[in-house]
């Protein structure tokens, strides 16, 4: 199954909040989706998931358009960031109430895996969604998107508010349920590094645009920090995508990404580093320096 | 198994070489079978397919091979495979950054050999 | 659909429980307020007040459909089609019910107001097609316009409380109510009319509303 995007534009107020997105995803792959804040990632899986019409562009799973596709549909599940304040519909919806609703929608929903889950996060399910604290909401989305069992399925900030221990644990869960389904998950995060080994693939979003998808590893692999006199470093990495320069006094620091068959020019004095997702994304998205 | 992983390389060369490793250890003996590459990515919390690109590499190399429907093992031999790689990369690994290092501190080879016999007595 | 049945038929079922305690609520204050006079006659209110409770549970989760129940369902899959499909459901049944309930009380209640009240029953469903239709077009005036929605809640709200209070003062009684849906009666046709159009204009502006959605929890 392939789950297709085509020149997505999302217009708001004369803004375009995504302009041009177009993306293919896989069967049975992890994939990230990272980005500033603003980038569009929200509205992006909103788009994908048909809860929110797009300005223009299409949407298809196989090829069949997911706009009020009902088989298209029951594919899909997207858990997103439940933020409660006490205007919210959603306030006084207690926690089994939200869960069950959900077991009735997702055509594929697993009780047993929604059972373990609650056990294992102490889940009170007899409370409203106000009273629960931002880690217990992100529970409650990550419930849902494990327990739909859909094949494709989409987690927007899952572990906002999530101490380092529950992400942990989070991960882990993901990792069992991927390796024993291998269904496909996207998951938007801001905690980069930590989610870096999980995603077999990241989506870079930047001002409503794909900067790149790529394999992550082959992307880490790509990247080099590259340290010394100016004069060194800019001979170095002459005719190389260069990205983040700065300077200070007479040196200069800049990330380098190779292209297959591309290598730093041999015999400079420069200090040459690794980088990790979390600094590629600051060296592509920061705006700064360029 | 069971190091932490770093930056400094490939994430499916790391995991290879704590494999390797662990052979050489002992930890893992020959015939015996490798952790499964969904148990890895859980061990590391890394993806699956990283684990497994570096689980193939071994394949490739004779020191894993895989029984259908079982998982992987241990091959006969591995031991002896990985201490010959090894040596044979102990030059680039260790012999030229050593050099490199000396020659911009201005160490002589005799200093440098001088330094090493006291190292090894 | 069954999903759709599932969701909406619970919630069908709560309005009309919102409905009866009204109601009761109201009888008992009726009483209070009328003195005891003999139970048939009181119990033969029961039904005009099922109508007013009810009227007003069916605008309540009217108007919040649109606020929650709506959004919701779209949050997990469902259709726009479906979405609406079952709304609509809801408010057939929503509205069937009471009157059906209604319908069996009056048969058998013995006495002149029970006969009476079955010659009504045009006139007390008048309230719950209204409570339907205005529920859902407050909620989505409230989607579009935050202070008209919340002003006309208040306005609700106040006549509600002017109500209750009458009722309890005794100054309203079955009677009274009987004659009120008399009147109603008497203007069926041209309310019907009236009703009519409200029900086509929410039915086309949801139809529409719903097409471009986007799901605001």
């Amino acid at each position: 199954m392939k789950l297709t995007c085509q020149d997505i534009v999302k217009t708001y107020g004369g803004k375009n909040a995504l302009d041009g997105v177009s993306l293919t995803l896989e069967s049975g792959k992890i994939y990230g989706l990272i980005g500033r804040n603003g980038a569009g990632k929200t509205t992006l899986l909103s788009i994908l998931t048909a809860q929110n019409p797009a300005t223009a562009g299409s949407v298809t799973l196989d090829g069949a358009p997911v706009w009020e596709n009902r088989q298209a549909l029951d594919q899909l599940c997207f858990s997103r960031e439940l933020n409660i304040n006490a205007e919210s519909g959603l306030a006084s919806m207690k926690v089994k109430d939200y869960l069950r609703l959900a077991s009735v929608y997702y055509p594929h929903w697993d009780r047993a895996l929604e059972e373990r889950l609650v056990a294992l996060f102490d889940l009170p399910v007899k409370k409203k969604l106000q009273k629960l604290s931002k880690g217990m909401l992100s529970m409650v989305t990550i419930v849902v998107a494990m327990a739909s069992k859909a094949p494709f399925t989409f987690l927007d900030e899952p572990v906002a508010g999530l101490d380092v221990v529950a992400r942990e644990q989070f991960y882990q869960l993901l990792l069992e349920e991927y390796g024993q389904s291998g269904r496909t998950f996207l998951i938007s995060t801001h905690i980069i590094e930590e989610a870096a080994g999980v995603l077999e693939e990241v989506i870079i979003l930047h001002d409503g645009k794909v900067l790149t998808v790529a394999d992550t590893q082959e992307l880490v692999d790509s990247a080099r920090y590259v340290t010394g006199l100016a004069e060194e470093v800019d001979a170095a990495t002459a005719g190389l995508e260069v990205h983040h320069a700065a300077r200070t006094g007479r040196s200069k620091s800049a990330a380098v990404f190779l292209k297959p068959g591309q290598d730093l020019a041999p015999g400079h004095d420069v200090t040459v580093q690794p980088m990790n997702l979390q600094k590629i994304f600051v060296a592509l998205c920061s705006g700064e320096g360029e | 198994m069971n190091e932490q992983l770093s930056d400094r390389t490939s994430i499916y060369l790391q995991i290879s070489e704590m494999i390797e490793t662990d052979i050489l250890r002992g930890v893992l003996l020959e015939e015996e079978q490798v952790p499964s590459t969904n148990e890895l990515a859980r061990l590391y919390t890394i993806n699956p397919a990283t684990a497994g690109k570096g689980v193939n590499l071994l394949v490739d190399q004779g020191i894993l091979y895989k029984k259908r429907g079982i998982g992987m093992f241990v091959a006969a031999g591995a031991r002896e495979k990985i201490l010959r790689k090894r040596r044979q990369a102990f030059v680039t690994t260790h012999i030229a950054p050593l050099l490199a290092e000396a020659r911009s501190l201005g160490i002589t080879r005799a200093e440098l050999i001088g330094m090493i016999k006291e190292e090894q007595s | 659909m069954v999903r759709g049945i599932r969701f909406w038929g619970r919630y069908t079922l709560e309005t009309l429980a919102g409905g009866l305690i009204v109601a009761l609520a109201l009888l008992v204050l009726s009483g209070v307020g009328a003195g005891a006079g003999s139970l048939p006659l009181i119990l033969a209110g029961l039904p005009y007040y099922m109508a007013m409770g009810s009227a007003l549970s069916i605008l309540m989760v009217c108007y919040s459909t649109h606020l929650l129940y709506i959004p919701l369902v779209l949050s997990m899959g469902s259709t726009r089609r479906e979405a609406f499909a079952g709304f609509l459901l809801f408010r057939v049944g929503a509205v069937v019910l009471p009157l059906l309930l209604s319908l069996v009380l009056w048969l058998l209640l013995p006495g002149q107001a029970a006969q009476v009240g079955l010659s009504q029953l045009p006139a007390v469903a008048l309230p719950l097609l209204f409570a339907a239709t205005l529920g859902s077009l407050m909620g989505l005036a409230y989607r579009r316009l935050k202070m008209l929605g919340i002003v006309l809640i208040m306005l609700l709200a106040a006549a509600v409380g002017a109500g209750t209070s009458l009722v309890f003062l005794g100054e309203v009684t079955a009677d009274t109510f009987s004659a009120l849906f008399s009147a109603v009666d008497a203007a069926l046709v041209p309310s019907l009319a009236v009703w009519a159009v409200l029900a086509a204009a929410d039915l086309l502006t949801l139809h529409f509303s719903l097409r471009r959605r986007e799901v605001r929890l």
